[in-house]
C-alpha cells in the first residue's frame, strides 16, 4: 500500500530535512555514573554520587562558544510491591549547569538548585567537580516507610531543551548531544 | 472513502483546515524568536506541525491510492479526476517551489550576513581590550596587596588581627583576610559588616604562588571582585587575601562587553543550526500549505467530477442498451444543464427506439403474411440475387422440382444441376434465360422427375432496385404437367369418340351386306365356292365384330365419366376381384392392407374395371409361377389422406423406352390387345379424383402405384 510505505520514508526524509550528515561516533562521549550511594546521616538521607561526564566534541565546542550545558540529576525512590508495579516514593532532581565566562575565562559551575556557584580555570576541572555530588540532602528517614523492600534510581539527564533554540530539533537526533546516562538502581539497604 | 460523504461544506472545512495549518505554524515561528514565552514549547511545537504534516501526507497518499486503484479499474471519472488533480498539483508546486527557492536563497545570505569578518574581530578585540584594562588593574592591585605585605612583615599577629580593618579601609578592598600558614582564617574585614566569612574560597594552590596570587571572580554572580592572595614574608609565614572591588562602571563595561561576546560567539556557533531551524520552518510552512491545498483540492474536484461520472456511468448504461435510465440532476450550473440534455436525449432515443420496433413488427407481419402466402401458391417461385445464385424458393418449387432448395441457398442454378442431374435440362433452359433477359420472358420446360415425365412452363422477371440496377430475377415455374396430360386425353377422347362414330357407322352395312351375300349365293354355288363364300362372308363378319368391338372399346374409352360414387372398402374390393383369379392361375397373389384403411368414394364398377385391367397385365408380364402383390397403406401428404394400392409383379418389367408412354392409349407390348387398358385405368382414376403412375423404384418386375383420396 502507497500510504504505509510513505510512513516508513518519514524518519529519512525529517533527518534529510535536517541536512545533517548523522555521523556515528564511536561511542568515545556518554555520561557514566561511576558510583552512587545513599548515607544515613543525621535522620537524612544524603547523596553521593561520582559522575564521570565525558563530552563529546561537538558540546565541547559548543561550551567553548559560551553556549551552557545543564544537566538534571535525577533520583527516584521505589517501594516493591508484589501484585502490582512498584510504587514511587520520590522524585527528586538537582540541576547543574555549566557555562564559559568569555571575560573572566573561567569555567563556572553553577547549582541552580542551591545557587551556589565553582569557577575553575580548565574544562577538565570543573567537570570534575562537577560530577562530584557529596553531601545532598535528598529526604528526611521517617518518610521512607519501608527501607528493606525500597530500591533508589539515580539518572543524569542532559536538558535538551535548556539548550539554545535552533540547537533543539537536532539535539533530540544528532548522536553526539546523547550526553545522558543510563539508570542505575541499587538497594537501599544492603 | 469517508472523504466523499463529508456533511460539511467542503469551502468551511478547507477554512479551518488553513487556519489551523496557519495558527500552529505561527506558534512555531514565533517561538523561533528566543525571546517569546513560546520558545520553552519550540520542540513541542515543531512534533505537532510534524504530526500534522504526517497526517496530511498520509491523508493524501491515501486519495492518490484510491484514485490510482479506480484509474487501474477504468472507473468513469478517474482519468478526468487525475488530469485535474495532476494539473492542480502542478500548478500550485511551481510557484511555492519557486517562492520557497528563493526564500531560502534569502534566509541563508541573510543568515550569512550576520557573520562578518570585521564583527567577528571587532568583538575579539573589544573583549580582548576588556580582558586587557581588567589585567591591567589586576596587576595595580596585586602590586597594592604585595606593597601591603612588605608593610606587614615586621608587624606582629595580634597587631594585623587589629589594624586589619584600618589597613583594608586604607587600601580601599572589600575584603582582608588574614590566613595562617595552612590556611586558615585568623582575623577578616569587610566592607559590610554583616559579613563573617570570605566570600571566595580559597584555593590552597593559590597560596603557594611566589609572587602572590591574582585573579578576577565574581561573587554573587554580579559583582566583579579581583582576588589577590600574597604571602607575607615573617616568620609565622601568614598569608593575605585581599579582595578589591571593580568599580561598577567598569563592570557594567566589561559585563556589556562579555555579554555582547558571548551572544556573538554563541551565534556564530549555532550558525549552521539557525539555518537549519529557518529552513525546517520555513520547509514545513510549504509543505503544510500544499499538502491541505492538495487535500482539498482532491475534495473539490471529486465533488466537480460526480455529475460527469455519473454522466459517464449514464452512457455505459445506455451502451447497454437501457433507454430508460434517467440521471439526477445535482446542481444548477453547466454540469447539470449537460444532465438535464442528456435525460432528453435519452427520452427521445427511447421514444425513437419504440417506434422503430413497432415498424419493424409491422415490416415483420408483413414479412410473415407474405411468406405464406408464397408458401400457400400452388406456383413455385424462385428468387435469385444479383449473382444470380439462389435466394429464396417457396415450398410449390420444392414440390414441382423434388428437391430442397433451400440446400442450395446461396449457390447458383449450376451447383442445383450438378447435385440433381434430372434437373439438368430444366437448368439449361432458364439459365441462358435468367442471365441475360431484360425483361419478362416465358418458356417451356420439359424433364423428367422421379414421377415421371414433368411439363413445367416458366415466367421469369428481373428485378430491379429504384435506380435502376439489376439486384435479382423472380422464376415462376407451374407443373402444366396434368394440365397437358388432360388436354391430350381431350384430345385424344375427342379423336376417339369422333373415329369410333365415322367408323361405326359404314361397320354395320358391311356386316350385313356380308350376311346378305352369304345367304342370297349360298344356295346357288357349288360346294368349293360355297366354302369359299362362307369362309370369306364369315372372315369379313369377324373382323367386323372384332372392328365393333374396338370401336365400342373407343367409345368406352372417349365416354365421359359416368360415375356413382360409393363408399368402399377398397381391401374387400381388391378381394373379390382377385378370387376370380385366385382359382383359374397358379400364379401366387399376396394381398398386404391395413388394419384399419379408410373408405374412399369410388364407382364400385370403374373401380372393378381398373382392378381387372391391372390384375390382367400383371398375369400377363408374370411366368406361370410368378408372384404378384397388391399393398393397401393409408399415405398422409400435405394434409390430405389418401388411400394408396400398389399392384408389382416379378416379371420382365416395364422396358425404359415404354415407361413414359405407358399410359398413352395403343401403347402396348403385347401382340395382342388393343393398347387402351392402361389409358382407360388411368383415365378412371383421374376422374375418381385419384392419381395412377410407375412405380420407378422397383427393381423386379412392373409396379403401378394407384392413389385415392381417402374418406
Amino acid at each position: 500500500m502507497n500510504g504505509y510505505k510513505k510512513l516508513n520514508l518519514i524518519p529519512a526524509v525529517i533527518s534529510l530535512f535536517l541536512l545533517l550528515p548523522t555521523q556515528v561516533y564511536a561511542g568515545k562521549f556518554d555520561t557514566r555514573i561511576k558510583n552512587a550511594v545513599l548515607i544515613q546521616e543525621n535522620d537524612w538521607y544524603k547523596l553521593n554520587a561520582d559522575i564521570d561526564f565525558n563530552l563529546s566534541p561537538l558540546a565541547v565546542d559548543a561550551l567553548q562558544h559560551s553556549i551552557s550545558l545543564v544537566w538534571n540529576i535525577r533520583l527516584k525512590l521505589y517501594q516493591q510491591r508484589a501484585y502490582f508495579w512498584d510504587k514511587k516514593v520520590l522524585d527528586f532532581s538537582l540541576t547543574y549547569r555549566i557555562r564559559y565566562h568569555a571575560l573572566l575565562k573561567m569555567y563556572q559551575v553553577k547549582n541552580v538548585t542551591s545557587g551556589e556557584v565553582r569557577r575553575f580555570f580548565s574544562q577538565a576541572s570543573a567537570l570534575k567537580a562537577m560530577g562530584e555530588i557529596r553531601n545532598v540532602m535528598v529526604v528526611q528517614q521517617d518518610k521512607i516507610l519501608n527501607p528493606e523492600n525500597s530500591y533508589a534510581a539515580l539518572k543524569i539527564q542532559f536538558d535538551r531543551e535548556a539548550l539554545p533554540l535552533p540547537l533543539r530539533p537536532v539535539s533530540y537526533f544528532d548522536s553526539q548531544w546523547q550526553l545522558s546516562s543510563d539508570w542505575l538502581q541499587w538497594p537501599l539497604q544492603k | 472513502m469517508a472523504l466523499t460523504k463529508i456533511k460539511l461544506p467542503i469551502s468551511v472545512l478547507a477554512l479551518i483546515l488553513f487556519s489551523l495549518i496557519l495558527l500552529s505554524l505561527q506558534l512555531m515561528s514565533s517561538a523561533t524568536q528566543e525571546s517569546s514565552r513560546l520558545s520553552q514549547m519550540y520542540s513541542w511545537l515543531l512534533l505537532v506541525n510534524g504530526v500534522g504534516f504526517v497526517a496530511l501526507l498520509i491523508l493524501v497518499g491515501i486519495n492518490i491510492y484510491s484514485l490510482t486503484r479506480q484509474l487501474k479499474k477504468r472507473e468513469a471519472g478517474s482519468r478526468l479526476t487525475t488530469r485535474m488533480v495532476s494539473l492542480f498539483v502542478l500548478l500550485s508546486l511551481a510557484p511555492a517551489t519557486i517562492v520557497f527557492y528563493f526564500s531560502m536563497q534569502f534566509l541563508h545570505k541573510s543568515i550569512d550576513s550576520w557573520f562578518n569578518v570585521e564583527i567577528d574581530r571587532a568583538m575579539e578585540d573589544a573583549l580582548e581590550l576588556s580582558q586587557t584594562s581588567l589585567d591591567e588593574r589586576k596587576r595595580w592591585q596585586l602590586r597594592k596587596s604585595q606593597q601591603m605585605a612588605e608593610k606587614l612583615r615586621d608587624k606582629s599577629e595580634i597587631s594585623i588581627i587589629l589594624d586589619l580593618e584600618h589597613y583594608r579601609s586604607e587600601l580601599g578592598a572589600s575584603e582582608m583576610t588574614l590566613l595562617s600558614r595552612r590556611g586558615r582564617v585568623k582575623a577578616f574585614g569587610s566592607i559590610n559588616p554583616s559579613e563573617i566569612l570570605p566570600s571566595l574560597p580559597i584555593e590552597p594552590i593559590r597560596l603557594k604562588m611566589r609572587e602572590g596570587y591574582v585573579g578576577i571572580d565574581s561573587i554573587r554572580d554580579d559583582e566583579l571582585v579581583i582576588q589577590t592572595v600574597v604571602a607575607i614574608k615573617s616568620e609565622q609565614k601568614q598569608y593575605l587575601q585581599i579582595l578589591y572591588p571593580v568599580p561598577v562602571r567598569i563592570a557594567d563595561l566589561a559585563d556589556s562587553v562579555e555579554f555582547a561576546f558571548v551572544r556573538f560567539q554563541e551565534t556564530t556557533f549555532l550558525r549552521d543550526s539557525l539555518k537549519i531551524t529557518f529552513s525546517l520552518v520555513l520547509s514545513l510552512v510549504l509543505l503544510l500549505s500544499l499538502l491541505a491545498a492538495i487535500w482539498v483540492a482532491f475534495l473539490i474536484i471529486r465533488n466537480i467530477v460526480a455529475p460527469i461520472k455519473e454522466l459517464v456511468k449514464g452512457t455505459q448504461i445506455v451502451a447497454e442498451g437501457n433507454y430508460e435510465h434517467q440521471l439526477p440532476v445535482m446542481s444548477q450550473d453547466d454540469l447539470g444543464f449537460l444532465v438535464k440534455s442528456f435525460n432528453e436525449m435519452m427520452t427521445r432515443i427511447a421514444g425513437s427506439r419504440d417506434e422503430a420496433r413497432f415498424a419493424s413488427l409491422e415490416v415483420e407481419n408483413q414479412r410473415t403474411y407474405l411468406e405464406t402466402l408464397l408458401s400457400s401458391l400452388t406456383s413455385g417461385v424462385i428468387s435469385f440475387d444479383a449473382d444470380f445464385k439462389i435466394r429464396t424458393a417457396n415450398q410449390a418449387a420444392n414440390v414441382i422440382l423434388h428437391t430442397r432448395l433451400h440446400r442450395f441457398y446461396g449457390k447458383t442454378l449450376l451447383d442445383l444441376a450438378q447435385q440433381h442431374s434430372d434437373l439438368s435440362g430444366f437448368v439449361d433452359a432458364i439459365k441462358a434465360l435468367l442471365e441475360q433477359s431484360e425483361d419478362v420472358w416465358q418458356q417451356s420446360v420439359a424433364f423428367s422427375g422421379p414421377s415421371g415425365r414433368q411439363e413445367l412452363l416458366c415466367r421469369g422477371t428481373v428485378l430491379y432496385s429504384p435506380e435502376g440496377k439489376r439486384i435479382g430475377g423472380v422464376v415462376v415455374i407451374d407443373d402444366m404437367t396434368d394440365l397437358i396430360q388432360a388436354q391430350k386425353n381431350a384430345a385424344w377422347g375427342e379423336v376417339a369418340r369422333r373415329l369410333a362414330h365415322e367408323i361405326k357407322n359404314p361397320l354395320t352395312p358391311i356386316q350385313l351386306s356380308a350376311e346378305r351375300l352369304q345367304l342370297k349365293l349360298a344356295d346357288h354355288l357349288d360346294e368349293k365356292n360355297a366354302a369359299i363364300l362362307e369362309r370369306s362372308t364369315r372372315t369379313i363378319v369377324n373382323q367386323v365384330d372384332a372392328m365393333k368391338k374396338m370401336v365400342s372399346e373407343f367409345s368406352e374409352y372417349a365416354k365421359p365419366a359416368q360415375n356413382q360414387g360409393e363408399n368402399i372398402d377398397l381391401a374387400k374390393l381388391v378381394k373379390e376381384v382377385l378370387a376370380l383369379y385366385t382359382l383359374q392361375s397358379t400364379v401366387k397373389f399376396k394381398v398386404i392392407h391395413e388394419e384399419s384403411l379408410p373408405l374412399v368414394r369410388v364407382d364400385p364398377v370403374n373401380m372393378r374395371q381398373v382392378l381387372h385391367n391391372l390384375v390382367k397385365n400383371a398375369l400377363e408380364a408374370v411366368a406361370a409361377n410368378g408372384e404378384i402383390t397388391i399393398k393397401l397403406v393409408t399415405i398422409n401428404e400435405r394434409n390430405t389422406k389418401f388411400v394408396q394400392l400398389t399392384i408389382h409383379d416379378n416379371g420382365p418389367g416395364i422396358a425404359a423406352e415404354y415407361i413414359e408412354k405407358v399410359f398413352d392409349p395403343y401403347v402396348t407390348t403385347k401382340t395382342k390387345g388393343t393398347g387402351l387398358g392402361l389409358a382407360i385405368v388411368k383415365k378412371i382414376v383421374e376422374e375418381q379424383g385419384g392419381a395412377i403412375w410407375v412405380d420407378r423404384k422397383t427393381t423386379l418386375g412392373a409396379g403401378f402405384i394407384v392413389r385415392l383420396p381417402a374418406l
